[in-house]
């Protein structure tokens, strides 16, 4: 058993060959050591990165025969419809927005329980939504700090202040309650999840603020509790006079005066919560003290605010700071600032629009890296990832987009909640007690994987093998007559293969295959033995790495 | 071969499937990813100093002139303030539309589901909680409501509030607060749409017949017609209702305010100043029916 163990976990990967091609500087001395995946398999991680989805195997043949078609097809994955949804999985990485329960509850507007899942999502999804929607029309980044629209569905043009045209799904909208135009920082989603209270008065708000958006996080700097005062009143009046908390409260003070609009004098109040409040945007300066400034310059109001992150440097620096962690999977360390530097460069070369930064990033050694060379430094090993773990929203979509299948029930979407599902066991984040996806698998990881492999080879095997109307989805050559041996079973096989984990199967992958095929038919029949070798599949390392 | 790859899960054939569950544990460190919000790390922002930015932002400079804030608190102010008694009496007669199961109480909305609320035999229906005290000390004596509910009539008529108002009268005085959101479908005046406050209505001296000596207001409001902020704002008797004190007004456009700081000799006219402080000349807005407005609305015993 140890020797099987230390197999798995040491093993051989696939065996990359080196591409050569698309690989843009800047190259760090790390990147000497990292070998690129073969084209199919990088085809295929940009696929999930971008789009969700697992490429169409003729795409595969297409960067198989031709790697040079790699930055191609990656740049028709960024006009992909489906690179919007994606960005906004991406994005809930990193802004949490996507938490399960808010102050304010679906009944609060007298919502039926089975739309708990879709209140909560669309709460949560409306920053991200905006974001995405900017970045996948090519729109100034800058518009996610500026803008005067917002994103909202049925449900929230329904319940929401909010004008929005008539229309299917997220479509741009307008607030109608005088909250100024602020992009992502001017939207309910947004502090609904980072609220305040009577005593943080919106300082734990601009603390998020001045790390989602600038990448400076005021939490991790050193605190003194030296000389601390115990009372409420001792705390507000060591705030302004002792030097170790005015180290912070000067820049974050300011900051919280400026988000007064969104103070809530009573909580856990619809009607409070959903509009915005221009009449206490004065308030900050009366109850904190100071008055709203952006590290020192002063503003009004969110949207002078908006404009000052959008002026300041940090925020272009932090943006591909942010799109690089989360195409590389990993925190970003000391040891990249050069290479996140010549990102950030590109990006505004480039207009600030976020495709070419996610391009640029693509293009980098360590998103391309399917291995380390054997003399790689040890502390690179543990640093980055060259197999990247599907976690549970990349998984839905690659399900559904390859299968079909959606898992729900009760209304909710079991791999995006943890409410009624498996988020978070699946190595989702919550935004709440989750704050970054799963790097390696667990064993409840291995759990979900599972259960929404068998389901959705269930499901497909059912529709593609039981002589429905529809186009099938998978299975393209066999039907419930084909046995091992025949042309149509193997190349069934083949295509799977290729389809799933975009490699060639090896005569013992064929083989062990046909034998699991094999020994199910012979306990069932053939819809059983497909959905059971589908299964296998669906949860094979190989589909759920990338 | 002799490639390493900085994680993998290894390929062990299908018939050691079942395997996943063990070797997640073996491979994995069972942390779960949880981290705390601040677990970034950062580099040293200093060296962004001086580098390029696309962007810059947009000079906040006034888009109204001191003859334009006067327009706009001419033509929105006068009766933008609501009568807030009408909210303790909307409040009591929906209340007094229940029974004996829901809400339970002719004035405490207490004991209701707390995500289905309640509909009581008249079809009223009754949702959230809140607290109201009628009380009487002498010469003090209030009415307070507080809470976070939503009640309805069959007709389709709603109170909601997120919040708390309050009445309470001193001798020859009285003080209204409206704090929070409020919204009554059957007001006559701004409270028929959402009204957000942080507002101080206060009457001293008041008459039979005629308006009180001194009606103040502090604090904020917004309503559908704009947003006001009162600081020591006051209308005297015998300045024939020209006020005195501070008011500042949202420009909801570009989200800026602006100060009219209003002399101290009942002229009704003061000095129009910008947010950051500049001065836009002086103004002079018409108050007729401001003063009337609240002496109707808050003068009465």
């Amino acid at each position: 058993m140890n020797l099987l163990l230390l197999l798995a976990c040491a093993g051989s990967g696939p065996d990359p060959e080196p591409q050569g091609t698309d690989t843009a500087d800047p190259v760090s001395s790390s990147a000497t050591f990292m070998e690129p995946l073969d084209a199919p398999r990088l085809l295929r991680r940009m696929s999930i990165d971008l789009r969700g989805a697992l490429p169409a195997p003729p795409d595969l043949d297409a960067v198989a025969a031709d790697p040079g078609l790699l930055s191609t097809y990656r740049d028709i994955y960024l006009e992909d419809p489906r690179f919007e949804a994606r960005l906004v999985q991406l994005l809930a990485e990193r802004w949490h927005t996507q938490v399960d329960e808010f102050q304010v509850g679906h009944y609060d507007y007298r919502l039926e329980d089975t739309q708990e899942y879709a209140f909560e999502r669309a709460v949560g999804q409306e920053p991200l939504r905006l974001m995405a929607h900017i970045a996948a029309h090519d729109r100034p980044w800058t518009d996610i700090v500026t803008t005067e629209d917002t994103m909202a569905n049925e449900l929230l043009g329904e319940i929401w202040p909010v004008d929005r045209p008539e229309g299917e799904g997220w479509l741009l909208s307008r607030y109608t309650d005088g909250r100024p135009g602020a992009g992502v920082i001017g939207t309910n989603g947004l502090w609904w999840r980072y609220v305040t209270n009577p005593s943080n008065m919106n300082r734990g708000r601009a603390a998020a603020l001045t790390r989602l958006l600038l990448c400076h996080d005021i939490l991790t700097r050193p605190v003194s509790f030296a000389g601390s005062a115990v009372s409420t009143s001792g705390t507000e009046e060591a705030i302004a006079t002792e030097p170790a908390c005015k180290a912070c409260h000067s820049t974050v003070d300011p900051l919280a005066a400026s988000l007064f609009g969104f103070y809530w004098l009573t909580q856990y109040n619809a009607l409070e919560q959903e509009r915005y409040h221009p009449e206490r945007e004065l308030l900050g300066e009366d109850y904190l003290g100071v008055a709203p400034a952006f590290f020192g310059t002063p503003v009004m109001g969110l949207s002078a605010l908006g404009e000052a992150i959008a002026g300041d440097p940090r925020f272009y620096r932090c943006t591909a700071e942010t799109m690089a962690s989360l195409l590389w999977r990993r925190e970003i360390v000391l040891e990249d600032y050069t290479t996140v530097e010549a990102l950030r460069e590109t990006f505004i070369q480039e207009g600030a629009t976020l495709k070419p930064l996610v391009r640029a990033v693509t293009q980098t050694p360590e998103y391309q890296a399917g291995a380390l060379t054997p003399d790689a430094p040890v502390a690179l090993e543990q640093t980055i990832h060259t197999r990247r773990l599907m976690v549970t929203d990349q998984l839905a979509s690659v399900l559904e987009a390859a299968t079909g299948f959606t898992w729900t029930w009760e209304g909710f979407d079991q791999l995006d909640n943890d409410t009624l599902g498996f988020r978070v066991l699946g190595g989702g984040v919550d935004g709440d007690q989750v704050a970054q996806p799963q790097r390696e698998p667990g064993l409840t990881w291995a759990l979900v994987i599972k259960r929404a492999a068998q389901a959705s080879a269930a499901d497909v095997v059912a529709r593609d093998l039981g002589g429905g109307l529809g186009p099938r989805v998978l299975l393209e050559h066999v039907d419930d007559q084909s046995r091992p041996g025949d042309s149509d079973f193997q190349a069934e096989l083949a295509q799977l293969h290729w389809r799933l984990f975009a490699a060639e199967p090896g005569i013992d992958r064929l083989a062990d295959a046909t034998a699991l095929w094999t020994d199910a038919f012979q306990m069932s029949d053939a819809e059983t033995a497909w959905s059971v070798l589908l299964s296998s599949m669906l949860r094979d390392p190989e589909f759920v790495t990338y | 071969v002799g490639t390493r790859v900085a994680w993998t899960y290894g390929h062990l054939g299908w018939a050691s499937l079942a395997l996943t569950g063990v070797l997640g544990i073996a491979c994995g460190d069972g942390s779960g990813s949880a981290a705390s919000d601040g677990s970034s790390v950062t580099t040293d922002t200093a060296s962004d100093a001086g580098a390029s930015v696309p962007y810059t932002p947009e000079p906040q400079t006034p888009r109204w002139t001191a003859g334009d804030v006067a327009g706009e608190l001419s033509r929105h102010l006068p009766a933008a303030v609501p009568d807030i008694v009408q909210l303790l009496e909307a409040y009591l007669w929906m209340m007094g539309n229940g029974d004996e199961e829901c809400p339970g109480s002719t004035t405490q909305l207490t004991a209701v589901d707390p995500e289905l609320g309640c509909t009581a035999e008249t079809g009223f229906w009754y949702y959230g909680v809140a607290s109201y005290v009628d009380f009487e000390e002498g010469d003090w004596r209030g009415r307070i409501l507080s809470g976070d509910f939503e009640l309805r009539g069959p007709e389709g008529d709603a109170l909601s509030c997120g919040g708390h108002v309050s009445l309470e009268w001193v001798e020859e005085s009285r003080v209204g607060r409206l704090l929070g959101t409020w919204q009554w479908s059957a007001a006559e005046d701004s409270l028929a749409e959402p009204v957000s406050a942080s507002l101080v209505i206060e009457h001293t001296g008041i008459t039979e017949d005629g308006p009180p000596e001194v009606m103040r207001l502090d604090g904020g409001l917004t309503t559908e017609e704009g947003s006001w902020v009162f600081d020591d704002f006051m209308f005297l008797e015998g300045c024939q209702g020209r006020p005195t004190g501070e008011l500042s007004l949202y420009d909801p456009a570009r989200m800026h305010w602006y100060r009219l700081v209003l002399d101290k000799d009942c002229s009704g006219c003061g000095r129009v100043l910008f947010w950051d402080g500049t001065r836009l000349g002086r103004a002079c807005p018409d108050w007729s029916g401001m003063s009337e407005h609240l002496t109707d609305a808050h003068g009465s015993r």
